[in-house]
């Protein structure tokens, strides 16, 4: 973990494939993620739509075009509280933070690994079953957040967010992708 | 009368006795609700104020303060006392500062659309259909769709975020950790509202027993603790207290009474036979009301037995003006037309008028007139019970010395 710790202000692109029982298809959008520092993350999109959300003082805002801001507190919404806290392990290497809200599991080497975090807090075991970082040496390659209801968020990282998608991609693709079978 | 008559009339007496108090148990609820004493209301503006008195949101609301730890504790402990009271029927509304979508009670989510601004401002057509699903579809992709998701299906134009938003209080309570908090920042303060109305100290008990079971229960840390105030939380309190000095003061009040009986006349049967209007008194009084209204409130219930210490007097007249060797019936003719007096409350009147009743009789007329005569209009029954009663105990001791 220790070799993928950078100094903050980190950014990175990428594409997140939001998988929902509502959705008759992946939802694909594409931006840009800074990380700040400890507790301080934005996520801008930029396709197909524009928004950023920022997150400071555990606060969330969402800032739409022609829509008023809308907040609310990042302990409303255990899906951004654990993807900052899987950045401050990937990015911040703080490593002994993340052990406090999650069993962590890392496992294969430095050519192709996987990080499995699970949440202790059963409050928010009931949104989130587990985070999945998946990597190859100094870089990380996916992150996929799995709901207890089978809904799934993907996020393509780095330079995985370069890669050119098929034209409608399936869940199976992404999660063949992050394991590293597909480049 | 002969010996087996008077044991026979005795016995059939007490027998009446017990079996008004029997039906007195089965036929006499015991209320604590004051609105029993609240006057009946006439007009729709009494209606309302003696409803909302009771009824109202205001009157069922208890404040809630957790203190006594760390503001994270504290806002931890909140959470999961909201959590839990939320899931209890026996509360209609918790609120702790959290930012709730499922905050809005069920029975007012079928009018969202009534309550929210939305529809006033545009039609609800394919074009606006089109641009909130839109909306949705981003929502979905975006950070808040984790806790949006559930209520989509549902609420597709999310009209409930907007009611929230409308609702929110341009002033109140600091948010730390989520949750309100006192100025200071070293209690967490809640608002909940219970089902059972403000003045049913028994509905209260159950609620404030319920609240203090879930918080121990949730409890993020053993220093937290809870206090909890509004008008639910007093009638507790004041009923408890009340039932705790009446408890002591009868106790004592009895003891002396029996001590007192025992010293002056030195005999156990004219303590047991003293007793007697006492009781005959409270019992017929009880089953009259018990008949006429089914329900008293146990202030009624206290209140008449403070003055039902006249019915004590009877026996004792009789008993003091015993002479030896004198026949107990003649004692009785010689002070019951002035017993007598004190039975229907308008001869008592008259009688307290012209003075010409013992001090301690006239007091206790003008004390039984000003109740029976007052006009506390929706308490008819403590005067018809005091009526009763007072006709009853006067009654016996002439029973009494004829056996």
């Amino acid at each position: 973990m220790q070799k993928l710790t950078r100094p903050a202000p980190a950014v990175t692109p990428f594409v997140e494939a939001r998988f929902s029982k509502l959705l008759a298809k992946p939802l694909i959008v594409s931006g840009q993620l800074e990380y700040t520092g400890a507790e301080q993350l934005a996520r801008t999109v930029t396709s197909p739509f524009k928004e950023r959300t920022e997150i400071r003082d555990m606060t969330v805002t969402v800032l739409r075009e022609g829509r008023s801001p809308r907040r609310f507190s990042l302990k409303r919404a255990p899906e951004l509280r654990t993807l900052l806290d899987s950045f401050a392990a990937i990015l911040g290497g703080d490593r002994s933070r993340v052990e406090k809200e999650f069993d962590l599991d890392l496992q294969g080497d430095d050519a192709a690994w996987t990080l499995v975090m699970t949440p202790k807090q059963s409050r928010i075991q009931q949104r989130i079953r587990s985070i999945t970082v998946t990597g190859a040496t100094d870089e990380p390659r996916c992150l996929v957040t799995a709901e207890p209801d089978g809904n799934a968020t993907i996020m393509l990282l780095a330079q995985a967010a370069a890669t050119t998608l098929p034209d409608s991609p399936q869940r199976a693709w992404f999660e063949d992708f992050c394991r590293g079978s597909r480049n | 009368m002969t010996t087996p008559g008077r044991a026979a009339l005795l016995i059939a007496w007490i027998g009446g006795v017990a079996l008004l108090a029997l039906y007195v148990q089965q036929h006499l609820k015991i209320s604590g609700d004051l609105r029993l004493f609240m006057p009946s209301p006439k007009t729709p503006v009494e209606r309302l104020l003696l409803e909302e008195i009771g009824e109202g949101p205001a009157s069922r609301l208890l404040l809630l303060s957790l203190e006594g730890a760390d503001a994270a504790a504290l806002a931890q402990s909140s959470q999961d006392l909201a959590a839990a009271l939320r899931k209890n029927a026996q509360f209609r509304f918790v609120a702790n500062g959290e930012n709730q979508l499922d905050a809005v009670p069920e029975d007012l989510l079928a009018y969202r659309y009534l309550l929210s601004p939305t529809l006033d401002r545009s039609k609800l057509d394919s074009e606006f259909l089109r641009r909130e699903l839109a909306e949705r579809q981003r929502d979905l992709a975006s950070p808040a769709a984790g806790f949006l998701e559930p209520w989509i299906p549902r609420d597709p134009t999310l009209e409930i975020l907007k009611l929230i938003e409308t609702w929110q209080p341009a002033k109140e309570p600091q948010r730390l950790n989520d949750v309100w908090f006192n100025a200071r920042g070293d209690a967490a303060l809640m608002l909940v509202e219970t089902a059972a109305a403000a003045f049913d100290p028994d509905g209260q008990q159950a609620a404030v027993e319920a609240l203090q079971r879930h918080f121990e229960r949730t409890r993020a840390h053993a220093a937290v603790t809870l206090i909890a105030s509004g008008p639910g939380a007093f009638s507790v309190l004041m009923k408890a207290k009340t039932q705790n000095e009446a408890q002591w003061i009868g106790t004592i009040d009895t003891v002396g009474i029996i001590v007192l009986l025992l010293i002056a006349y030195r005999s156990v049967r004219y303590v047991l036979l003293g007793v007697l209007p006492l009781a005959s008194a409270g019992v017929a009084g009880l089953a009259a009301v018990g008949a006429f209204f089914g329900a008293a409130h146990g202030i009624t219930l206290a209140f008449g037995f403070t003055l039902i210490g006249v019915a004590q007097d009877y026996p004792i007249h009789l008993f003091s003006h015993q002479h030896p060797g004198a026949p107990p019936l003649q004692t009785a003719r010689s002070v019951w037309p002035t017993l007598a007096t004190g039975v229907p409350h308008f001869r008592c009147h008259r009688a307290c008028a012209a003075r010409m009743l013992y001090d301690l009789r006239a007091c206790g007329c003008q004390s039984h007139d000003s109740l029976f005569t007052t006009t506390i209009a929706r308490d008819q029954c403590p005067g018809l019970w005091r009526f009763t009663r007072a006709f009853t105990a006067g009654l016996e001791p002439r029973c009494a010395s004829a056996s």
